[in-house]
Formats: structure tokens, C-alpha cells, sequence
């Protein structure tokens, strides 16, 4: 009796350590499948990088040629290149705006009293000399060479060949000249600011000899 | 190339919010020069060296140039040769075109000489004499010359009439014209002084200005 008592209680031990290591076994198992299914931790590295605007002009101080005979008249041109860089997305728009002392026009004497009669057009356009008698003239424009996209500006949607997109230079109200809804690649973007004085023969008013300056605020803004 | 890069921030208010613009200006200075046409001559322009009585033999070829002072640039330039009269005198007036209110320097290049320079020369509208017997273009007639000696290059165009300087190709020239007959006294070019024939009187006119150059 008391043998069969020890061989039960051996076997109840046997199966019972059966049971341990397979116990072991499956948590081992277990455990390793739960550790690799463990959630990642996210980490988000950000950097801002703001819109900036940058606007090369060519040259700042510009003297149209040639020099014009007062009486018998003739044309006078100048011209620099204008180049804008910005990443902003939005674009970037350039405004000019010709500064005045008075009512008479953008282009004035240094030292006799006269000046040029500031052309005749608000609007661009081909320009389009005065004839004989009749008054001088002076303008600006534009001629488009390089732009990321369309120019925007009223009236300057146009401006292929130096003769395109004249007008008179405001005194009063910025005037935008181009308006570009995106980002200029690396190189920027580029167009021709022109300024262009003419004397009729036998212009009136007349328009004495001397030296004629005219000061033009050129600004360029993100959009 | 001037190039500017001034970033002005200006705050704005948008509708619940705020902007910020960045904004870049330039003045930008455009001139022009009217002018009322200008006519010069030469009033006189002597030689030296030449034989004769005074203003009977101070003919030359020449021609002019007109600088701007301040930065030496030309700013005209006859394109044809001209000449003077045995007085000096050449009354025939010269346009200067593109040349506007200022002063001005002036230049005259005869075809045996070297550059002699008129230095900031008032001109006002009208006709204006060029007097080179005078370093400041006073109206009286003065004891400035036109140094002998350069007459290397052909005398067709002011482009080819010498090198405004007197050296050796000059000299060279000089020598292998030597004592030839110049009947006309105007045919030969080293013929400085213009009489019948070359010679060392030449000869010593061009030695004495021996690495002179012409006027800047």
C-alpha cells in the first residue's frame, strides 16, 4: 500500500514538472513575440524656413543717351536690369513711384527751371513720340525677359520688345509693374527697367538747357 | 553691380490675424543733358619750328578730340582730318554733337606734332573759339606750340596720324628722309619746319622732344 502510495505521488510530480517546462517553454515563446510587438516611439524634427525677398538692380544711377539738342530735339535712353529672388509662395509684386517736388513733372531741371512733360499715357503702351511743336516727354517701362510665371501687373501682361509697355512715371500712387503668384527659381527673376526722354523740334513747352534728374522709388514686396 | 538686400519687416493686420511682409526699395536717379548745339574752330594752332615770317607758315593737319574732365572719356572727336591755314587758323566750325552744358577739355593732334590739350574749357551756346597758343584758351595770341617730331603712321584719319609719341620710329623715319628735297616744303613729313628740304634742322627739332608724349 504504502508503495503504490510513493509511485502515485511520483507520478502527480512527474507530470507536474512535465507541465513546468512546458509552461516555461510557451511563456518563453509568448514573451518574445510581445516584446517585438512593442509600439515605436515617433520622433518629428521640424525646421521653419521663412519667405525671404531680395532685389538686385543693375544700376541705381543712370544717365539716358545721347544728350539731346534743345531746338532741333531727339530721344535719350537708359536702361538696367532688375533682378528678384523670394521663396515665397506666394509671389512677389515690384511697385515704382516717381518722387516730385510739384506739379510739374517727374523730370526736372537741376538748375534752369524747366523739365520734361511726363508722358502722356497712365496705362502701358507702345510708345509713341510727340511731334513737332508739341510737348517733351518722359517715361518709364518695362520689358519682361525672365519670370517664374505670367506677370500679374495690369497692363504689363505684354512687354516683349524695349518700344512695349511705356507710360508716365506716378508721383502720387505706387504703380505696380509686375505681379508673380509664385516662388522665382535660384537664378531669380529678371526684367528690363527703361526710362526714355524725348524733345520734340521746337517743343513747347521749352525745355532749356541743363541737366534733367528724376528720382523713381522702386520697392518689391511678397505677396 | 550694386546689389542690395535690406529686409524691412512691416507687421500687418489681417482679419484675425497677423502678417508679416517683407519689403526691398531702391531709388533709382535717371538723367539727361539738353543742350543747345555748340560750335568751336580753332582760333590757332602753331607749329614750331617753322621757317618764315610769323603766320606764313604754321599750316597743319589736325583734328580734335573733346573730353570730359572728370573721367577723360571722349566725348566727341572729329572723324575726318582738317587743316589750318598758314596763320594757324582753321575758321571752319566744328559741331559738337552730344556735348551738353559743362566744361571741357580739348585736344588737337596736328599731323607732325604731338597732342596739345585746352583744359576745362567753358563753353557756352553758340561759337567758341579754340586758341592752343594759350594753356588756358585766353583769347590772346601766346607762345604755346605744337611740339614737332611724331610723325610715324600715315596721315588719312586721326585713327593712323602717329603715336603721340616721339621715339624712335620717328627718328628712324627721319633718318631715311635725310637730306631729301621737299620743293612744295609740305610733301614730306619729317619736314618739320617746311622749308625745301630735310635736313638737321629737323633733325634737331625732333631730337629735343625725343621721348615726349602728347597730352592726356
Amino acid at each position: 500500500m504504502i508503495k503504490k502510495i510513493q509511485q502515485t505521488s511520483l507520478s502527480y510530480l512527474a507530470s507536474a514538472s512535465f507541465l513546468l517546462v512546458i509552461g516555461l517553454v510557451v511563456f518563453s515563446a509568448l514573451e518574445a513575440g510581445l516584446v517585438s510587438a512593442a509600439n515605436p516611439e515617433t520622433i518629428i524634427v521640424r525646421q521653419e524656413v521663412t519667405a525671404e525677398l531680395s532685389m538686385t538692380v543693375g544700376s541705381t544711377t543712370m544717365v539716358m543717351l545721347p544728350s539731346i539738342p534743345g531746338l532741333t530735339g531727339g530721344t535719350g535712353n537708359a536702361s538696367t536690369t532688375v533682378n528678384i529672388i523670394t521663396g515665397n509662395v506666394q509671389g512677389y509684386a515690384v511697385t515704382i513711384q516717381a518722387s516730385s517736388t510739384g506739379v510739374d513733372g517727374a523730370l526736372k531741371g537741376d538748375s534752369a527751371g524747366g523739365y520734361f512733360v511726363d508722358y502722356g499715357a497712365t496705362t502701358p503702351e507702345t510708345w509713341a513720340n510727340t511731334t513737332s511743336g508739341q510737348a517733351s516727354q518722359f517715361g518709364f517701362g518695362i520689358t519682361e525677359v525672365v519670370l517664374s510665371s505670367a506677370n500679374g501687373a495690369s497692363g504689363y501682361t505684354s512687354c516683349a520688345t524695349y518700344e512695349d509697355c511705356f507710360s508716365l512715371a506716378p508721383t502720387t500712387t505706387a504703380k505696380t509693374i509686375v505681379s508673380v503668384s509664385s516662388e522665382t527659381p535660384a537664378e531669380g527673376d529678371t526684367f528690363q527697367l527703361k526710362f526714355r526722354a524725348h524733345i520734340p523740334a521746337n517743343t513747347s513747352p521749352a525745355v532749356p538747357e541743363d541737366w534733367y534728374t528724376a528720382t523713381t522709388t522702386l520697392t518689391a514686396v511678397q505677396l | 553691380m550694386l546689389h542690395f538686400k535690406v529686409l524691412v519687416p512691416v507687421f500687418c493686420l489681417v482679419v484675425f490675424s497677423s502678417c508679416l511682409v517683407y519689403a526691398t526699395s531702391e531709388d533709382i536717379t535717371t538723367r539727361v543733358n539738353v543742350y543747345s548745339p555748340r560750335n568751336v574752330y580753332v582760333a590757332w594752332a602753331v607749329p614750331e619750328g617753322r621757317v618764315g615770317l610769323p603766320g606764313t607758315n604754321w599750316d597743319t593737319l589736325y583734328y580734335l578730340t573733346v573730353k570730359d574732365p572728370s573721367d577723360g572719356s571722349i566725348l566727341f572727336s572729329t572723324s575726318t582730318l582738317a587743316r589750318t591755314n598758314v596763320t594757324g587758323k582753321d575758321l571752319t566750325q566744328v559741331a559738337l554733337l552730344n556735348v551738353g552744358v559743362g566744361a571741357y577739355n580739348f585736344y588737337i593732334k596736328g599731323h607732325q606734332s604731338l597732342t596739345r590739350k585746352l583744359s576745362n574749357v567753358s563753353l557756352p551756346s553758340g561759337l567758341s573759339p579754340l586758341n592752343f597758343t594759350q594753356p588756358d584758351n585766353s583769347p590772346t595770341f601766346g607762345t604755346v606750340r605744337l611740339l614737332a617730331g611724331d610723325i610715324n603712321g600715315a596721315t588719312t584719319s586721326p585713327a593712323v596720324m602717329g603715336d603721340d609719341v616721339i621715339n624712335a620710329v620717328d627718328l628712324g623715319i627721319m633718318l631715311s628722309h635725310l637730306d631729301q628735297a621737299d620743293p612744295s616744303t609740305r610733301d614730306l613729313r619729317p619736314n618739320l619746319n617746311q622749308d625745301p628740304v630735310v635736313n638737321s634742322v629737323d633733325m634737331s627739332l625732333l631730337l629735343n622732344n625725343l621721348d615726349k608724349e602728347g597730352d592726356r
